[in-house]
């Protein structure tokens, strides 16, 4: 699963910390959930989407694996 | 109950735990090396067991720190890392517990090989129950 939230973070100007500490998770979970490292579980989306007021789908890309 | 006590009481009681097995190493007074080895490893964790709660303790009077702490205890990255880490020991230490168990049937070590295979049995047995007990739950 794809994300903009790298971007959509440094748009609305938030630091990691900032972000992490709002939804209150590690700024470590930050850094690896905009690598593209982790993929977050439905409540933590659904707090990143209500913290940016956006839809999930314009955070998060969902791709199908390839077979 | 915060996160903070909880954690003192799991250090508090593997303290006790590994007090109660320094003790009982001390008793047995054989001249062994397993026994020696276990006295060691006691007194090991029950250091390690007195730094965390000292550094517990260093946290209790730290808000800030406290904070951070609560916020890494439901972390859910961390969380998931916690139980990656967990199934993969789990698998590694059956597996290789049934490993170590043929070797040591076919070495001549018979008792102890049979010892480790049911233990490693038993343990896969726990496995299915707990999976068939939350499969039935979730």
């Amino acid at each position: 699963m794809k994300n903009n939230l790298e971007k959509i973070r440094k748009e609305k100007n938030i630091s990691q910390e900032q972000l992490a500490n709002a939804i209150e998770v590690s700024r470590q979970t930050i850094i690896s959930l905009e690598k593209g490292k982790y993929n977050p579980s439905i409540t933590l989306a659904f707090k990143l989407s209500h913290y940016f007021n956006l839809k999930i789908e314009d955070i998060f890309i969902y791709e199908e694996e390839e077979k | 109950m915060n996160v903070l006590k909880r954690k003192f009481l799991c250090m508090a009681c593997l303290f006790i735990i590994s007090f109660t097995l320094y003790l009982a190493c001390f008793m047995v007074k054989m001249d062994d090396f397993v026994v020696d080895f276990t006295m060691g490893m006691s007194f090991g964790i029950g250091i390690c067991t007195i730094v965390k709660m000292i550094q517990y303790i260093t946290i209790s009077k730290n808000p800030e720190k406290i904070k951070q702490l609560e916020i890494l205890e439901k972390d859910e990255r961390f969380g998931f890392i916690r139980q990656k880490a967990l199934s993969y020991s789990f698998y590694s230490i059956v597996i290789g517990k049934y490993c170590v168990g043929i070797i040591a049937i076919f070495i001549g070590q018979g008792n102890i090989g049979v010892f480790l295979c049911i233990i490693s049995a038993i343990e896969i047995f726990i496995f299915l129950i707990y999976f068939t007990i939350l499969e039935r739950k979730y």
